[in-house]
């Protein structure tokens, strides 16, 4: 036994699917914690061993809890990363047709991943946010009329039928999880990195900072702001890079990124997630 | 023994010379002085001498070493071995103060002392991330959490991180948080972690065992630079004597005489050794003026708080009045104290 793995639930959410996937390689005992929050701290705190939180999603961008705790808690990191394909589905209340639908229940994230085929399909149902796929589909057991998007595991588990499938905008719909620890992956090889920072205000020094990256022929996999939550136009910025943070190619970046920002935080070094067909 | 070549002996000699000593069962050591190039030849003298090393073209003259220990002594290197780290330099005229809590506790801790050792003079960081403690229950520290906290503050502060490493399969791990890797005491002849250290890239801080003599001391330096990591610096932290009014016995002598035998830098640590933080001071001032090229210091925010050693760890301003009377005696021994530019740097944090 590996300890604890905690995952963002209930039961029936593609982050229990990405955490039974990471399962295959682990022997942890899953716990369900109902937020992102929550997984994070049981983490931080040691009642956990680690976690799985979703981080971004190809068509809906990135989940800005997960972010923000990111910065917040000390002592943790990302440990590995999960590409996970999203296939949402058109769940029911049994026997229920699609032209008696009246309303659609979902978490925000998977309503906007369906966008198209919401306004093409269900242009009459009114939509309604719920905190998880999962949720969504324990409420529509109880309600004739209405239908939930969730993952196809959903209908089983709640007795509902499974009304359309693959209804996301896009087949390559993926979530990117993440797996977040009190330790460090040790490099692969094969690695890759994430940070957060603050820049300075003035012309040119988000320039400059990337001049960093570029100067090493570091490749950059994703850069994106969120503000600071602290003032208006004060953001972080949060910059994925090719590469493990104690690799030789990294020599001294670090220590030269931080005399020029106000803040930086290295979110973790882990290896390159495979992404499943 | 070591084998001194000629001023105008060339580098096909130099490495005939090597390669006839592999041959006949020895580990050359090059070691490249400023004027000439003398190569330390260790192994067991399996043959008699004299070996016909003399007769060798460009050598000058074989010189058998007298003491157990060969690398680490003076009689091989002649000059102070100074240890470069970036922009620190250990074991020349400057003083080096590395200061810290015992035991990496929690980001707020960490940082509030990182930040209150520096503005105060420190040039390193200490911090154990794995503790050894004398009982099984006490606090074993935070681990591979705590190696990501000491990396936290070394971005936040610019200060470079010493910290421990207990067992041989941690070596790699702790290598890459650490700018410098310490060995404690009561691992002090732990001989395969020696090894390993000595496959390491990064410095080692060897601390004296508490009851071992100055020649085990500098053997156990030897393992190291044995596997070609010549960058250790010994530390004094006090050795157990029939005294008990003190928790040990910092071993003043023992700094001047390895300076004498070894060119290796050395440091003291007046806080274990005086078990009080009243101590630290006077103790501090005898070692600078015994000659050692820096201190290790232990420095809690809050002392009564702490989870390791509070009893002898100073507060901030008490630091700051140690690193103040230190750095009068090293004007009369003619040493330098000169904290990193740019100390107290206000940084904007989250």
């Amino acid at each position: 036994m590996d300890g604890k793995l905690g995952y963002l639930g209930p039961a029936g959410t593609f982050s229990e699917e990405a955490a039974l996937l990471y399962n295959r390689t682990h022997n942890f005992e899953l716990i369900e914690r109902p937020t992102v929050a929550q997984v994070m701290e049981g983490v931080a705190a040691g009642s956990l061993e680690q976690g799985v939180v979703p981080l971004e999603n190809s068509l809906e961008g990135s989940i800005s809890i997960t972010l923000d705790l990111l910065v917040q808690h000390s002592g943790i990191q990302i440990y590995r990363e999960i590409i996970y394909p999203v296939r949402q589905c058109l769940l029911v209340f049994p026997g229920t047709a699609l032209e008696q639908i009246t309303q659609v229940i979902s978490h925000p994230h998977a309503l906007g991943q369906c966008r198209n085929f919401l306004n093409t399909t269900l242009q009459n149902a009114a939509c309604r946010l719920v905190e998880s796929t999962a949720a969504a589909a324990a409420m529509v057991a109880a309600l004739p009329g209405s239908a939930a998007i969730a993952p196809r595991r959903a209908a089983a588990l709640f007795h509902l039928d499974l009304l359309v499938e693959n209804i996301q905008d896009n087949d390559d719909n993926v979530t990117r999880f993440v797996v977040i620890a009190r330790q460090e992956h040790s490099p692969t090889g094969h690695d890759k990195t994430s940070l957060v920072l603050t820049v300075p205000d003035g012309p040119g020094s988000l320039y400059s900072i990337l001049g960093f990256f570029a100067h090493r022929k570091i490749n950059l996999t994703r850069i994106e702001s969120r503000p600071a939550r602290r003032s208006l136009g004060d953001w972080f910025f949060f910059i994925d890079c090719e590469g493990h943070r104690c690799d030789p190619s990294m020599a001294g970046l670090w220590e030269e990124l931080a005399k020029q920002v106000s803040f930086i935080k290295l979110l973790g070094s882990y290896p390159c997630a495979k992404r499943l067909p | 023994m070591i084998i001194v070549m000629k001023h105008s002996a060339g580098p096909a000699e130099i490495a005939q010379v090597e390669a006839d000593l592999i041959k006949i069962g020895f580990a050359p050591h090059r070691i490249q002085g400023v004027e000439r190039v003398v190569i330390g030849a260790v192994g067991e003298q399996k043959l008699p001498f004299p070996l016909g090393l003399e007769i060798l073209p460009g050598v000058e003259k074989v010189v058998p070493i007298t003491a157990p220990y060969k690398l680490v002594s003076r009689q091989v290197i002649v000059e102070d071995s100074i240890i470069q780290i970036d922009d620190l330099s250990i074991g020349g005229a400057d003083l080096v103060i590395m200061a810290g809590p015992c035991a990496v506790e929690s980001e707020k801790q960490l940082l509030t002392i990182a930040r209150r050792v520096k503005e105060g003079g420190a040039q390193v960081l200490r911090g154990g991330a794995f503790k050894p403690r004398s009982s099984p229950y006490s606090f074993q520290g935070l681990e591979r959490e705590g190696l990501l906290l000491l990396e936290q503050a070394r971005l936040e502060t610019g200060l470079k991180v010493v910290t421990e490493v207990l067992n041989p399969q941690d070596v790699e791990l702790v290598a890459r948080y650490a700018d410098i890797i310490q060995v404690g005491a009561r691992n002090m002849q732990n001989y395969s972690l020696l090894r390993e250290l000595g496959r390491s890239d990064k410095p080692v801080l060897l601390k004296r065992g508490l009851a071992a003599t100055v020649e085990e001391w500098l053997m156990a330096a030897e393992y190291i630079l044995a596997e070609k990591n010549y960058r250790v610096i010994l530390c004094e932290r006090g050795i157990r004597t029939f005294e008990t009014s003190t928790r040990s016995t910092l071993d003043i002598s023992a700094i001047a005489q390895v300076k004498q035998l070894s060119h290796l830098p050395v440091i003291a640590d007046p806080c274990h050794s005086g078990g009080s933080w009243r101590l630290a001071l006077p103790l501090a001032q005898a070692a600078v003026a015994a000659g050692a090229d820096g201190l290790l210091v232990e420095v809690h925010h809050s002392p009564s708080e702490a989870l390791c050693d509070g009893p002898q760890s100073l507060t901030p301003e008490n630091f700051s009045r140690l690193v103040e009377g230190v750095a009068r005696v090293a004007g009369a021994v003619d040493r330098k104290y000169s904290p990193v530019a740019g100390a107290g740097l206000e940084k904007g944090g989250v």
